[in-house]
């Protein structure tokens, strides 16, 4: 019973929304909306060919690179920002700024500072995926219970070890839930980043069949994009299960007392 | 168990502190604080409210910095979190890091301070069982009650084996009848491991049940008030020791000189107090 | 959690499908300039969609001059941001009734199943000069001497799977090289100058102005491949769809009929385009003076549009012929 309910929680709105669409597609032929059964075969035609080495591998390689640099950088910086009050003085309102600017915007600004390769597709990713990651660990860090602060001052935790035991530990559910938001960001940047100047990715090909009024492929390329995102989606909820699941006991626990 | 009055493990001279210093809202919290902690000592601050009792513990601990005067543990000058000193906070469920087991937290110091492995299992242990927590080494902090977070705070304590143990209002937030246990389970740590306890509380009957010697606070500007000696009996229970008749003086005296305290700011009514009594 | 990100995503694939598919949008930008009558009372409206270009300067000049309203159309321009395949949902859904395309956009259209017609032809390369539409360029540091030169480089086209890719491919192939080893990145005309410069790609598609960005750097053109392949004689075209020209074939006729008159106009008095430029695109009065117009022409030249055909399906951009006799609207 508890099995079939989370079936049907997990499958209940897409498998409306596919009976929706079914319905409304039924009758005439709109050419721009594809059946979702004649969506089904393209799709499989599609992507279930070579297309995934050349294309899909491609994407989510440069997708992985770019949300590990983001990871780092983000957490690194963000734990040395949120330590050092100067620092934090110092660059917050720069950070607001940039923070703001979409990365998108500054496309054919990396076009011309970095060209059309790799590099300046993860630059774009990275832009726009370090400032969630870097933020939230600066309010991590500086969200620290008092209490515990001064207890690892107490027991002499100093240095890496505090940062080990103290500083990354009690900032991570912040810096989780960043991570959370980037990746989301980071999927749309891919798409855009290839969709200027490449020569391949999901992107490219989302917008070569545009090109070529290959409707049915076009939304396939999106429809991948959906799975894509739903399955970074699974995978980030088990990792953070994992690494919270202190902390989603310690919620509950507060809760109940 | 006599406290061995040659070897002085904590010494505070002269102790001042003066919160914004220089300018407009100037406030002296603790005006001048004077004494020492002898090994293997049992000694509880009391006072009332506002009496700087936090800013001296945090001072002592090396978490403040005096604004004059100084603290000597061991014979070296305390200039921040000094190894050999332990803190028992208040907020236990604040003080014990969340990600960590409780066998995880106890070892924690001891591992950062280079302790071998085999060590630091051993002490860890044996510090779990002294405050009878040794079935719930694998837990997390949170899944236990408050004693038992408090209990687990005092291992990580003991085990760190430290000179000089400071204990905050450690039973404050405790419900009444864990606070007894949790103070019988302190007095018997201190016997058995011969500890050097400085313990503070605004509870007077804590602090007569629990000392050797009770220092009474004035309130802020701080001074040392009066300092007691508790001459009950070694051993102590809560159902017989609370209802002798000497419990009953001292209790008394504590009382009073707390009462006084509270309208003797900087110490300054000492001598008039004195006159008081005669 | 799981519930809201799934949710999120299917709403989010929507919403960017939609997009895409320039349903929501139409990718209709209203910029396009009204038409001069004023009293239109008795006048056809009628919507031609098309992108940037001295095209709008041109028919915004046929329009001040009446030829449209001779044939009692009111002409409305509606100049779109993106490509020409961007617009084809607004002329399938009829928001549209004419749009400035490649005949590659129309036949490949018609591969996938979408009923667009040709019916007639806009503009014409000028065998005389390079710089009136597109060509290939590199640039001062390059060894490429000629198309054949291409093979195994890296080259910028402004929309894969048009006419710069066949074209391109095509010129290679007369020049005797291979056409199949060159390799096509997407690049829009503004970005391909510096790129060159960058060493980022060895070639690019490019018009004007940027094509003399290009050579003014020390840059040349290497294959004026629209030209070359023959391709020339319908660069540009109008379209409809087929559900229009079934339906309302005399307002066709008279939009044609228009079109015939006002073309071989807007060809003699080029220096009015140019004056309209300004307005129209907001160019730079001094650059507009000095840019090269294509020749227009109201003809559609079958045995062009069947080449078209042949090089789409010869380099793989689509998968079965289209039907040329189909496509061409014949009155």
């Amino acid at each position: 019973m508890i099995v079939l309910k989370r079936i049907g929680m997990w499958f209940g709105l897409p498998a409306i929304l596919i009976a929706i669409w079914w319905a409304t597609t039924a009758q005439g032929v709109n050419f721009f909306v594809p059946k979702p059964d004649k969506m089904a075969s393209t799709f499989a035609k599609v992507w279930y060919s070579e297309k995934f080495f050349t294309d899909v591998l491609p994407s989510i390689g440069r997708l992985s690179i770019s949300l590990l640099i983001s990871l780092v950088l983000g957490v690194v910086l963000g734990i040395a920002i949120g330590l050092s009050r100067n620092l934090r003085w110092l660059l917050e309102p720069l950070l607001e700024f940039v923070r703001a600017v979409p990365s998108t915007i500054l496309i054919p600004v990396l076009l011309l500072l970095i060209g059309i390769n790799d590099t300046m597709k993860v630059a774009v990713i990275v832009l726009g995926c370090l400032w969630p990651i870097l933020l939230n660990t600066v309010e991590g860090v500086r969200s620290l219970d008092e209490v515990l602060k001064n207890t690892a001052r107490v027991y002499g935790l100093r240095g890496f070890d505090r940062i080990r035991y103290l500083v990354l530990p009690g900032a991570s559910p912040l810096i989780m839930a960043g991570i959370r938001h980037s990746l989301a960001v980071g999927l749309i940047l891919l798409v855009v980043s290839e969709m200027f100047a490449s020569t391949d990715g999901i992107g490219y090909s989302i917008i070569n069949f545009q090109n070529r009024v290959a409707i049915p492929e076009m939304w396939s390329g999106i429809v991948l994009l959906g799975i894509i995102g739903v399955l970074l989606s699974v995978a980030f909820q088990a990792i953070q299960k994992r690494v919270l699941g202190w902390y989603y006991g310690l919620k509950e626990a507060s809760n109940d007392g | 168990m006599t406290a061995n009055k040659s070897d002085v493990r904590l010494s505070v001279q002269q102790l001042r502190k003066v919160y914004g210093v220089g300018s407009r809202n100037e406030v002296e919290a603790v005006r001048s604080l004077t004494f020492d902690l002898h090994a293997g000592e049992f000694a509880c601050l009391v006072g009332p409210s506002g009496s700087g009792k936090t800013t001296l513990l945090k001072c002592i601990a090396g978490l403040l910095e005096p604004t004059s005067g100084e603290v000597v543990l061991d014979g070296r000058r305390v200039a921040g979190p000094a190894e050999g000193m332990a803190v028992v906070f208040q907020e236990y469920s604040r003080s014990l890091f969340p990600w960590l087991s409780v066998e995880d937290n106890v070892e924690l110091p001891l591992k950062t301070s280079g302790v071998p492995k085999a060590e630091r299992k051993e002490r860890v242990s044996e510090a779990l069982e002294a405050v009878s927590l040794s079935h719930a080494t694998k837990s997390y902090p949170w899944q236990l009650s408050g004693g038992m977070q408090q209990r687990v705070a005092i291992a990580r304590a003991v085990a760190s084996n430290p000179s000089v143990l400071l204990m905050d209002e450690p039973f404050a937030a405790v419900d009444a009848q864990t606070r007894g246990e949790l103070e019988d389970l302190v007095r018997d740590v201190w016997k058995r491991l011969n500890m050097t306890i400085l313990f503070v509380t605004h509870d007077i009957d804590e602090s007569v049940y629990l000392a050797e010697r009770v220092l009474v606070l004035s309130s802020s500007p701080t001074i040392i008030q009066a300092d007691l000696h508790i001459d009950l009996p070694d051993v102590r229970s809560q159902a017989d020791t609370r209802s002798l008749h000497r419990f009953g003086e001292l209790r008394h005296q504590v009382y009073e000189e707390v009462q006084f305290a509270k309208i003797n700011p900087g110490g300054e009514r000492t001598a008039a107090r004195e006159e008081l009594r005669s | 959690m799981n519930i809201k990100k799934t949710r999120a995503a299917a709403v989010g694939a929507v919403a960017l499908a939609l997009t895409l598919s320039g349903c929501a949008s139409g990718s209709v930008d209203g910029s396009g300039s009204t038409a001069a009558a004023s009293g239109s009372a008795g006048l056809t409206k009628v919507t031609y969609g098309l992108f940037p270009s001295s095209t709008v300067a041109a028919l915004q000049v046929a329009i001040d001059k009446g030829y449209f309203k001779k044939q009692g159309i009111d002409l409305k321009l509606v100049v779109g941001a993106g490509s020409s395949a961007a617009q084809l949902p607004a002329l399938a859904t009829g928001e549209l009734d004419f749009m400035l395309a490649s005949p590659v956009t129309a036949l490949t259209a018609t591969t996938q199943g979408l009923d667009v017609r040709i019916v007639d032809g806009v503009t014409q390369n000028d065998p005389k000069t390079v710089e009136d539409s597109t060509a290939v360029v590199v640039g001062a540091s390059s060894s490429i001497k000629s198309a054949r030169d291409l093979e195994g480089k890296k080259v910028s086209v402004n929309a894969l799977g048009s006419i710069g890719e066949i074209g391109i491919r095509e010129a290679v192939a007369k020049d005797g090289g291979d056409p199949k080893k060159v390799t096509f990145v997407q690049l829009s005309f503004p970005e391909v100058a510096a790129q060159i410069e960058a060493g980022q790609i060895d070639a690019g598609m490019a018009g004007s102005p940027f094509m003399q960005q290009v050579v003014a750097k020390g840059g040349r053109v290497v294959s004026d491949f629209i030209h070359d392949t023959g391709l020339g004689a319908n660069e540009l075209v109008t379209i409809s769809s087929g559900k229009l020209v079934d339906s309302d074939a005399a307002m066709v006729k008279r939009f044609t009929a228009a079109m015939k008159d006002a073309l071989p106009f807007l060809t003699e008095n080029n220096d009015l385009v140019r004056a309209a430029m300004p307005a129209s695109l907001g160019t730079d009065p001094a650059a507009a003076a000095k840019v090269k117009l294509s020749i227009y022409n109201a003809d559609v030249s079958k045995e062009t549009i069947q080449l078209f055909a042949d090089l789409l399906v010869k380099y793989g951009v689509v998968s079965t012929k289209p039907d040329v006799d189909k496509v061409i609207w014949k009155p």
